[in-house]
């Protein structure tokens, strides 16, 4: 698969949070043989200090740990928007407990001790769930830089070209001639870089998606 | 020792004694005097001290006696007699009744008791497993990623040798630990570490039997404990032997319970032999046929003759005796 080759070249980090030293090196010894950068944290705080990784990045998390437990501080990241995919590690997992990581979106509950290939197929399928959602956030980012670049008179058209208006309509309802209609569409599908009218529509679709956008 | 052979008696003695005088003065004196009216103390003492089934029978007993003794005054007004007499009885049977609720109330207490005890007990065994499981699980959870990791730098293209060694102290390292998990579980299963020391066999024997008191008197066994050396002293730790007095006393228990006969019985027997301190305890009930009283013995010798440790380890044993008591 492609998609393995073009996590190694971006450096896909694992992060192991355990509470036990042997088990972390274990860990982090494993990952880095296959060629993993891997950060490992002893509890969840010192996970929530340390800097961010830019790259797709995959979490292991113990679930039992002293303090919060791995299931309360995936919980407690979901409340707090982040969307790093989550594996779940556990000494004695009962059906119920897999059963609600799986619901709260974990990628994989395994039971210790694990077979090594289980936990790699594991790992690539949130690592590749998480350059997809980083390679979705950056193209909306993108986007919302080009309709920041748009000026009022320009989103105007926009959404009412978009809401499927002809030019005479959109023209009479903002009260402009038909030729500023035109222009103004013109020079939004250029800023856009939208090559047709179905792009445009795609675009916009997807700056709804997002929260700023409503907020205009 | 004679007066345990008598005491089972005294009781019923007493109760017997009382029932004749009541019915000895009940006849003499007038119909006036409502004597009858006394059989609720017999009543109430033969609560305290005798099995639930014998108890109904007792009070129709004591009825039977008021009206025969009724017969037999002749002196005094015969309708006050009629009226005592129905005053009496009314009385006896009342005072049947509540006595028996009061015990059938007692006995589901009882049971109640034991049957928390024993959730109790199931529930510090589970704790107890979940954490050792989890403990031991750790080690050999990384000894087993540690070994993989170690045939991943392996059977690189360019092997990685420095890593493999790495991975392989670790691994010896995890094994070491999850050894000394099991040596700290066994210790704590033994119940700590055991404390050899000298003490008087039959003060253990006692407290045991204490304890067992009211699950013994719930199924109307009648125990005795002869002591036929005094004192007969052991060298052992007295909580692990007590430990085992109380587990032959309930196995004890349940056999006579399987066959569910009226006149259990469990003798616990104490004696010196040689440098041993001997203890055997022998019940009535259903058992390996014919009937399996297992002997206990274990060294009373100096220090230096009882190892530390286990009670297996110290020379206990558990025999079949040649002389078998018939149930």
């Amino acid at each position: 698969m492609t998609g393995n080759s073009v996590l190694k070249e971006r450096n896909a980090c694992v992060q192991v949070i355990d509470d036990d030293a042997s088990i972390r090196q274990a860990l982090e010894d494993l990952l880095m043989s296959v060629g993993y950068d891997v950060r490992c944290f002893s509890d969840a705080d010192s996970y929530l200090r340390a800097e961010p990784v830019e790259g797709p990045s995959c979490l292991v998390l113990d679930i039992r740990m002293p303090g919060l437990s791995g299931m309360d501080f995936h919980r407690r990241l979901l409340e707090q928007g982040a969307s790093t995919p989550v594996i779940f590690i556990t000494g004695h997992g009962d059906i119920a407990m897999g059963v609600e990581a799986m619901k709260n979106g974990a990628i994989e509950f395994l039971t210790k001790p694990f077979r090594d290939i289980d936990l790699l197929d594991a790992l690539h399928r949130g690592l590749v769930l998480d350059e997809a959602r980083l390679a979705s956030e950056g193209e909306r980012r993108v986007l919302m830089e080009r309709w920041a670049g748009l000026t009022a008179g320009e989103r105007d058209v926009a959404h009412r070209v978009v809401a499927g208006l002809l030019n005479k309509q959109t023209a009479a309802e903002l009260e402009l001639s038909e030729i500023t209609v035109k222009v103004r569409r013109a020079s939004l599908m250029r800023k856009m870089q939208a090559a047709s009218l179905p792009d445009l529509v795609r675009q916009i679709d997807r700056l709804r998606a997002c929260p700023e956008f409503g907020m205009e | 020792m004679p007066a345990h052979r008598y005491s089972r008696y005294l009781h019923p003695l007493c109760l017997a004694a009382l029932v004749v005088v009541i019915f000895v003065a009940d006849t003499l004196t007038h119909y006036e005097v409502a004597m009858p009216v006394l059989y609720t103390v017999v009543i109430l003492y033969a609560a305290l001290v005798i099995r639930r089934g014998y108890l109904a029978g007792l009070a129709l007993l004591c009825l039977a006696l008021a009206v025969v003794s009724f017969f037999f005054t002749v002196r005094g007004n015969v309708p006050s007699g009629l009226i005592n007499l129905g005053l009496s009885t009314a009385a006896i049977v009342i005072t049947a009744c509540l006595a028996l609720k009061m015990l059938h109330a007692r006995d589901i207490a009882l049971r109640a008791q034991e049957s928390l005890a024993r959730v109790t007990t199931a529930q510090t065994l589970s704790g107890l497993t979940t954490s050792i499981v989890h403990e031991l699980n750790q080690p050999l959870a990384a000894v087993t990623m540690s070994s993989q990791a170690c045939a991943r730098w392996l059977s690189l293209p360019a092997p990685d040798f420095a890593r493999a060694r790495m991975a392989l102290t670790r691994i010896e390292e995890d094994a070491v630990r999850a050894a000394a998990i099991l040596s700290r579980m066994r210790a704590l299963t033994k119940g700590g570490t055991p404390e050899a020391k000298r003490f008087a066999l039959g003060d253990a024997v006692r407290d045991v039997l204490r304890m067992m008191r009211s699950r013994l008197d719930q199924h109307g066994i009648t125990h005795r404990f002869v002591e036929m050396h005094e004192p007969v002293l052991a060298h052992a730790d007295p909580v692990q032997i007590q430990q085992i007095i109380g587990n032959l006393l309930a196995n004890a228990i349940d056999a006579i319970r399987e066959t569910k006969q009226a006149d259990g019985l469990v003798e616990i027997r104490i004696w010196h032999e040689e440098d041993h301190a001997c203890c055997r305890i022998e019940d009535n009930g259903a058992g390996i046929p014919p009937v399996l009283p297992f002997i206990c013995s274990r060294h009373s010798g100096p220090a230096s003759r009882t190892e530390q440790g286990s009670v297996l380890q110290s020379a206990a044993t558990l025999s079949r005796p040649t002389r078998v008591r018939s149930g």
